[in-house]
């Protein structure tokens, strides 16, 4: 299992456009993959799990894989929210 | 898979088609939609649903989304409910939209079903406040 904390940094949060390009990578993964923000943990592969987080700019997540692929989901998914879900800010 | 189609009063199927199309960065096919204004011959719309649902792949089902349950657009359907794997939903927002597209397998029942529950489950009281 893997834990890596992220800080959402683009300006928009975790909002519809952003959740759909997560949704899609999560479900190119076989492992169970988990976002976690305060007390609440939803299923990436569902998109409006996704929406119902109401994540915002400078919120902190944390993301769990657990299964076969973790390791490459957790960099992937990661590297999505540091390239600002690739709308540039 | 699953096809959708909108019948609505006026434009909000159209919007609502459009904006789920931007949602998933228009990598999926526009959902169509039927628009009921009050100037419209019931008899012409009934041919245009038609028309449409005879040209959606819908070797899976069929959903029907409309907006307010016993007002014309969703009263025209009545005409269409016998049809064999069609459900016809009331109530559609986004939420529900987005859920439809989302929704995975070839499963009609359990798709209708994840359907509303997205869109209850999205109607509540936002609280930004902690």
């Amino acid at each position: 299992m893997i834990k890596t904390k992220i800080k959402i940094i683009n300006k928009l949060g975790l909002h519809a456009r952003a959740s759909s390009k997560l949704t899609e990578l999560a479900n190119k993964f076989k492992c169970d993959i988990r976002i976690k923000k305060d007390n609440e943990e939803i299923d990436p592969k569902n998109m409006m799990d996704i929406l119902m987080l109401a994540a915002s700019y400078q919120d902190e997540v944390q993301l769990i894989t657990n299964g076969i692929d973790e390791v490459i989901a957790s960099k992937e998914i990661e590297n999505l929210f540091l390239d600002y879900f690739g709308e540039g800010q | 898979m699953v096809a959708f189609l909108l019948v609505t009063h006026g434009e909000i199927g159209k919007s609502l088609s459009e904006s789920a199309y931007q949602v998933f960065n228009k990598k999926q096919k526009k959902i169509e939609y039927v628009s009921v204004n009050p100037s419209d011959e019931i008899q012409e719309i009934k041919k245009i649903i038609n028309q449409k649902i005879k040209l959606i792949d819908k070797k899976n089902g069929l959903i029907i989304f409309t907006d307010i349950i016993g007002a014309t657009p969703s009263n025209i359907l009545k005409d269409f409910s016998n049809k064999i794997n069609l459900k016809i939903i009331s109530g559609v927002n986004l939420a529900m939209l987005i859920k439809a597209i989302s929704s995975k397998g070839n499963d009609l029942n359990k798709i209708a079903s994840e359907c509303q529950e997205s869109a209850i489950e999205n109607i509540i009281e936002v609280d930004f406040s902690d």
